[in-house]
This record gives structure tokens, C-alpha cells and sequence, in this order.
């Protein structure tokens, strides 16, 4: 017999060897200056199989607060649903709009009580009478308040890219441009993220617009010469012009020595 | 799958086996003046199917016949392995191997791989020396044991008691005749059919090795000679 | 992981003084809940655990019997209704334990569902919910709505971790229109239009990955669930014999074509000759009883009328 340090390692050991379905996910969040951008892929993987490829894990807590679910698809659908249920018990209570950190914290405090029989790890984003905010719950079950967020296995092949491109105060468009080009680095590497980039960009005025991206912007050599060929065997219309896919980083990335390339200039 | 903050344990990956079932179910009749071998076609891999129409059958000499259930791979390397060994009897003592002779190096082969056994479960057809029709059961290890009718595979358990009914006409108290040749041939088709009726993993067509005095016939058509002999397909 | 003596640590688990209900969510209204409170007292997550860490020589279940299966289901936009189809083989291990059962369970009217995974739990899963169903029906005197029925499914399921092994097509049309859910046993749900489960879920994907589109017709729905689940019936061991397809309809009765295509009939069926008095009776005795005093015939029962006709007359209730 396997011996467990505790029963529910063991329970956990079971459950995964039992097999549920899960979101191999890239899932984001981030502010911009009159509000805020959550996005996801939309892949769910049973193994290697995809159970699902249209999926929506951006679900939505109340008119203002969007949740991006990532983990055990069957825990983070039950526990988005309840917090869904409370948040409209307490704001009709309350006669007022939520605040994005009680939707944050009600689901940290269900997702921490059970986070021994539960894998959960959720993106919590919207906007309350104190502008825009995005709270991190990931697997612990710790709260964080952060300015972005990345989360899923997606999230560890853009976290440089992320640090690097990111800046304060971004107009709706470039945000949306960030998380959009973002998502689709980490869907484009990671084999258990794909499908199609859904969005929900939530602003300052407390309006609501979610957005679908079919194609997403494509950026290794291989995907590109896949949608050439694609073209010219019309399989797929010819995209617009690309925009600006990536932003200016924040500081120089490489350092081009001057001298070697005035040498070689003529 | 999820942050690489708190890893989740590593569940206890299966363990590599060389062995795998490809199913399939065989068949042998010894009959007063003949042999039957008789196998389905299918190759299994779990709830798939590799392939329709592979044989389990090999003829090792004119009055021999082989058919393996197991898995696939050492199926192929066994049969090999036993023509050349026939060969090289007839290089070495200038007369074809007889099926009694045969049976026993088969045994001696399979327990020579005693702790690494090839995954075959054989039945051997052939006539003896008076022109019976013989037939040996073997496990994987080389036990083995002449008898009036053998089954192995994956629809084994469901052809024995049939076959117990039928041929050895158990707790009966009026016997048949034995069956002729051709009864035998259509039992077999029957027998075969309903196995492929509740195993999964018998099915598609059938090929019957039938075994006389004048040599060995491996049927695959129906008796007009246009179409296979089917079993079930599902 | 093993203690500091060498031996093992585990040891059931004792309920939390915070979690004395074992899994239970704790509402700010209780009330509210307190059906399902109740209910999670009885299946906690913790007797779960229990059950399945007995050590190995102390498992003996009972093998179920599995329908390794091919269900699926698709909404045809065009006609706005539903189409759902699944195999008729039930198997246990490698044995065909039934060439001829019926996968696709009614729980309402206007709502089916295709189930796969341990036949006792599909079977039991939807006889309950078709039961709560009921019951919601003639309290407030409307339809069912699918998406009820989902939520009724997934909510039985979620609690049980997985143990309850049903995976489920949920198809249906009510007034907001037709839907098809997928739900896995551990309870999470997926919607959209075209959906397969079981072992033969993947030979039954690529047809529908391949040919659906939003303009079939419902005979071009009918074909291409007929053959997806052909597609399982022959490429997948799991599934086989016959196809059964349901048509859900908006206002009309559910059309159920139970075999609609019967490709795998017997192959060289033979007739034995089996004389009378054939067995060997070894030993014979007669016991003498008193006469029973002889009971009136039974009257024919009545046939099954009012749940007929509920099925017949559909949705307007």
C-alpha cells in the first residue's frame, strides 16, 4: 500500500488518478487607465484530449466583477457559482454595487477552506466605486491586490514578457493590445492553452464589452509559415495588417553596440 | 497545469510493461481424419482496433499448424522463430518435423524464456503419425497437454463450456457421431461468430486451418470463393 | 511520506471543528441551503476519502457493469431542436453484457439525456433528476428548462467527486430555445452545439468535427449523429450493435427511434439439435405440499397510461 503523509494527499492522489477535467489555461487580467481587461484561451483538456475548445472561463460575479477560472473545472465552476449566488445576496443588502475586493475575498476565503480537496486558482477583476482592481487568488488561496496578473500554465512562459511590456497608466486599446498579444504568446507555447482569446473589458463608467479574438496574432516562424501556406491553399482569408504587435519594452532589452554596426556601415 | 508556486504531487506514473494484450481468440478441433486451427483477425490495443486482418495462423509444416492469441509482436517473432527451427530439423535430420515432435520443441522453446516469457497462448493442430487429428494446448511458459479440442485468447472463457457441450458432449446421455470434416467447418464459423457476439476483442473475419492426409487448407473465403468469412465488426 | 517509527501516518481523517458537516458550504443563509447541507452531510468529502484509502486487500467491490459507450448529441440550429444519439452495447471487462441496451434516459418531456460510464449510475443519476424534475413541474406549473436539469445533474455529481461515474449528453429544447450540455462526472458542465462522451467519444468528434455546421437540416443532423455513432459502433471495442437516436422538437412530441439502424445483425447462425430429456439426472425426489387454495386470475393490469401520455402530448403543460 502507498503511504500518505496525510489523508487528503492521498485523497488528492486519488482524485487526480481518477482523472477530472481540467483547465490547462492561460488566463490574465490587467488595468489600464479608465478600467480594467481580463482575458483567457479557451481550451479544456481531459489528458491529451480537448473536451473542450470554444470554452468561456471568464464568468461573470456581478454586472461589474469577472472571475478567469483556472484549475479543476468542476471546482472552479461550483465555487464561481456559489460566490455568483452570495454576491447578489449582499449587494441587493447592500443596495449598492459590490466591490471588487468582497467578490476577491469571499472566493479566497470558500476556495482557502477547501483548498484540500479542492484545485482552484482564480483571477478575480472588475470595477466599484473605487476604480478598477484585479485580485490574485491562485492555489494557496492567498488574496493579492496586483496592477496585472497572469495565471494557468500558460502564465510561467509570459512573465517576462509581461514585466517587460507593461506600463502604467495604458489607454483601453493598448491594454487590450497587451493582454491580447500576451495570451497569445502563452497559448502559442503551451500545449494545454489554445483555441480562441476571450475577453471582457469592463470600464470606469461600469459598462461591460466582451470580445472575441478568432485570430489570434501569431508570433513563432512556425505558426507563420503554417498560416502562409494555409492562405495560399485558401483555407484562411488574408488577415488584416498586423497593428504594432509588440510594444516598445520599458527598457532596452538588448544592447546594440554602436561601434560594430558604425564599422559596418559604409 | 496550474502556478508552479505549489506543485501538485506527481501521481504514480504506470509502470512500463513489455507486454501488451492484443486479444483475439483461437481455435483447434482434432476430428478422426483431420485437424482444424482456427483464429479470428483482429489485432486489439486497448478499446481500439489496430488492424482488421492479421493473421494468428501459421502453417509450420504440411500436416501443422500453429494459432496464437497474445500479443502481436511476439506472435510474429515466435512463428519466425519456429520456421527456421523446422528448417533446421529438416537440414539436420533430413525428414520433416512430425506434429508430435513438433509440440514437444515448442514446449522446450517457451520454457527456455521461462523468466521472460514470450506473451503467446498457442494451440498447435496437426495428425499423427496413424493420421489422427491431434491437438496441444500450451500456456506461456511451455506447459502443455494433448487434447480433443483447445481454445485460447480472449474469448477463450466463453468458448470452452460451448466446445465441452459440443465436441465432448458432456452430460448428455444420447452421444453424436463425431463430427465430419465439413460439420466441424461450419461449428467452427458458428463457434467463432457467437464469441465475437460478447468479446470485444474477437471479431472482423475468421481463417480456419483445416489439416487432412492430403495437406493443409487455410480457408479464408466463404465457400463460393468471393467473399471473406466475416465475424462481427463492432 | 512515512513517520519518524517507519510506518505509515495516514489515518482517516477527523472532521474539522470548522467543517463539522464535512463538505458544506456555509451560507450567510442557511436556510437557504439547508437542503443541501444535508444532503453533503451524508456524502462528505471525507467518508469519500475513506472508502477509496481502505488499504488494497481490504477492496473488494463488486464489478460494475460499464457502458463503454458512444453518445453524442448536436442542436440543428436551422430547425431550432435537438438531436441525440448513442450505441447500444453494454459491456463489463472485455464481456458484451448486453448486445441491446438503451443509453438515452428520459427526464422530462422535452429533455433527454445520453449516458455513459457506470450504467448504474446513469441509470440511477437520471431517474433521480427526471424525478426532481417532476416535481419542480408541478410546483410551478411550467416546462423544465435544460438548463435546470444541468444544474439539478451537476450539483448531484460535484459532491460525490467523480465516484458517481456518469458522464451525460443533456439535450433538450424549452422555451428559450434548444441546448446540449456536456457533464462530466466530477460535475463541471460545458454548453455548445455539438457534443460526444464516452470510450468512442473521439471516433464520434472527428464526423462531427468534420461536417457540422449551423445550416444542416434536421435529416442532415439525423444522418450525421447516425453516423458518428457508427463511427464508435465500429472503431471503438467499448461501443457496438445498434444506433438509437432521439429528436427533441419544440411543441412536439420526442421522436424516439430506439434502433434506428441495426447494422450488426448475427453472423452463420447454426441450429443445434439438442434431443429431449438430453441431461443426465442424477438424483430425483418429490416433496408433497398442501394445496394452496387457487387464487382468482389476475386482472390485466392497466397500461402505464398517464406517464404515456405525458410523453405524448409534450410540453404545453
Amino acid at each position: 500500500m502507498q503511504a500518505f503523509a496525510t489523508p487528503e494527499q492521498a485523497f488528492h492522489e486519488a482524485l487526480k488518478a481518477k482523472g477530472g477535467v481540467d483547465l490547462g489555461t492561460s488566463i490574465m487580467a490587467c488595468r489600464f487607465n479608465g478600467g480594467v481587461v481580463c482575458g483567457s484561451d479557451s481550451r479544456t483538456s481531459t489528458g491529451s484530449y480537448v473536451a473542450n475548445r470554444i470554452t468561456d472561463k471568464l464568468t461573470q460575479l456581478t454586472p461589474n466583477i469577472y472571475v478567469c477560472r483556472s484549475g479543476s473545472s468542476a471546482d472552479t465552476q461550483i465555487l464561481s457559482d456559489y460566490v455568483r449566488y452570495f454576491l447578489e445576496m449582499h449587494s441587493l443588502e447592500l443596495d449598492n454595487r459590490c466591490s471588487v475586493y468582497t467578490a476577491a475575498h469571499m472566493l479566497g476565503d470558500l476556495a482557502y477552506q477547501y483548498k484540500e480537496q479542492m484545485q482552484t486558482s482564480f483571477l478575480v477583476a472588475g470595477v466599484d466605486s473605487t476604480g478598477p482592481h484585479i485580485f490574485c487568488v491562485p492555489l494557496g488561496s492567498p488574496v493579492i491586490e496586483e496592477p496585472w496578473s497572469i495565471g494557468g500554465s500558460g502564465s510561467s512562459y509570459i512573465y517576462g514578457h509581461c514585466d517587460a511590456t507593461y506600463r502604467e497608466n495604458m489607454t483601453q486599446d493598448e491594454c487590450i493590445q497587451f493582454v491580447t498579444n500576451a495570451l497569445s504568446l502563452a497559448m502559442q507555447r503551451d500545449g494545454s492553452s489554445g483555441g480562441v482569446i476571450r475577453l471582457a473589458v469592463m470600464t470606469n463608467d461600469f459598462k461591460v464589452e466582451r470580445r472575441l479574438i478568432t485570430d489570434p496574432p501569431s508570433f513563432s516562424r512556425a505558426s507563420t509559415a503554417c498560416k502562409t501556406a494555409r492562405r495560399r491553399l485558401g483555407l484562411l482569408s488574408p488577415p488584416a495588417l498586423s497593428p504594432s504587435l509588440v510594444f516598445l519594452p520599458r527598457f532596452p532589452l538588448f544592447v546594440v553596440s554602436a561601434p560594430g554596426r558604425a564599422a559596418r556601415s559604409p | 497545469m496550474l502556478t508552479p508556486a505549489v506543485a501538485p504531487i506527481e501521481a504514480k506514473k504506470k509502470e512500463w510493461s513489455p507486454y501488451t494484450d492484443n486479444g483475439g481468440t483461437t481455435l483447434a478441433i482434432a476430428g478422426p481424419d483431420y485437424a482444424i486451427v482456427a483464429a479470428d483477425t483482429r489485432l486489439s490495443n486497448g478499446y481500439s482496433i489496430s488492424c482488421r486482418d492479421v493473421t494468428k495462423l501459421a502453417q509450420l509444416t504440411q500436416h501443422c499448424v500453429i494459432g496464437t492469441a497474445g500479443m502481436q509482436a511476439d506472435r510474429a517473432v515466435f512463428h519466425k522463430l519456429l520456421r527456421t527451427r523446422v528448417d533446421y530439423f529438416k537440414y539436420k535430420y533430413g525428414k520433416t518435423i512430425t506434429p508430435t515432435a513438433l509440440a514437444q520443441m515448442i514446449a522446450n522453446i517457451l520454457y527456455g524464456h521461462r523468466f521472460f516469457p514470450y506473451y503467446c497462448f498457442n494451440v498447435v493442430g496437426g495428425l499423427d503419425a496413424q493420421g489422427h487429428g491431434v491437438v496441444f494446448s500450451y500456456d506461456a511458459v511451455g506447459s502443455y497437454q494433448a487434447l480433443p479440442y483447445a481454445t485460447t485468447g480472449s474469448g477463450a472463457q466463453l468458448l470452452e463450456p460451448l466446445l465441452d457441450s459440443h465436441i465432448a458432449q458432456r452430460n448428455r446421455t444420447q452421444k453424436n457421431p463425431p463430427m465430419s470434416k465439413d460439420e466441424a467447418i461450419a461449428f467452427v464459423k458458428n463457434a467463432m461468430a457467437s464469441v465475437s457476439e460478447r468479446d470485444i476483442h474477437t471479431g472482423d473475419f475468421l481463417e480456419i486451418a483445416v489439416i487432412t492426409r492430403e495437406g493443409t487448407q487455410i480457408i479464408t473465403r466463404e465457400a463460393d470463393g468471393v467473399e471473406r468469412i466475416k465475424l462481427g465488426f463492432d | 511520506m512515512v513517520g519518524a517509527n517507519g510506518e505509515s501516518r495516514y489515518a482517516p481523517a477527523p472532521p474539522k471543528p470548522s467543517d463539522p458537516d464535512g463538505f458544506c458550504f456555509h451560507s450567510p443563509h442557511p436556510e437557504v441551503f439547508s437542503g443541501q447541507a444535508r444532503h453533503h452531510h451524508r456524502h462528505s468529502h471525507q467518508n469519500m476519502a475513506s472508502l477509496k484509502l481502505q488499504p488494497a486487500d481490504q477492496k473488494v467491490l463488486p464489478k460494475a457493469k460499464k457502458t463503454g459507450t458512444t453518445i453524442c448529441g448536436l442542436i440543428c440550429h436551422r430547425e431550432g431542436c435537438v438531436v441525440l444519439g448513442a450505441d447500444t452495447r453494454a459491456t463489463s471487462e472485455a464481456i458484451i453484457a448486453d448486445k441491446n441496451c438503451s443509453k438515452i434516459h428520459y427526464l422530462a418531456p422535452n429533455i433527454y439525456c445520453c449516458g455513459a460510464g457506470t450504467a448504474a449510475d446513469t441509470e440511477h443519476v437520471t431517474q433521480l433528476i427526471s424525478s426532481n424534475l417532476k416535481l419542480l413541474r408541478l410546483n410551478s406549473g411550467r416546462q423544465s428548462r435544460v438548463d435546470v436539469a444541468c444544474v439539478l445533474l451537476k450539483r448531484h455529481l460535484f459532491p460525490y467527486q467523480g465516484y458517481v461515474s456518469a458522464a451525460l449528453v443533456l439535450g433538450g429544447v424549452d422555451f428559450t430555445g434548444p441546448h446540449i450540455y456536456q457533464v462530466w462526472p466530477h460535475g463541471s458542465t460545458d454548453s455548445l452545439d455539438y457534443v460526444t462522451m464516452g470510450s468512442g467519444s473521439m471516433a464520434a468528434m472527428s464526423m462531427f468535427e468534420s461536417r457540422y455546421s449551423h445550416d444542416l437540416t434536421l435529416d442532415q443532423c439525423k444522418d450525421l449523429v447516425h453516423d458518428a455513432v457508427l463511427a464508435g459502433i465500429f472503431n471503438d471495442e467499448g461501443s457496438g450493435s445498434n444506433v438509437d437516436i432521439t429528436i427533441i422538437e419544440r411543441n412536439k412530441p420526442a421522436q424516439i427511434l430506439r434502433n434506428m439502424d441495426t447494422p450488426n445483425t448475427r453472423l452463420h447462425p447454426m441450429r443445434f439439435q439438442m434431443p429431449l430429456k438430453n441431461t443426465v439426472v442424477l438424483r430425483e425426489f418429490i416433496e408433497l405440499h398442501e394445496a394452496a387454495p387457487v387464487a382468482p386470475a389476475a386482472v390485466p393490469a392497466p397500461a402505464k397510461k398517464a406517464e404515456d401520455e405525458e410523453r405524448a402530448a409534450m410540453p404545453l403543460e
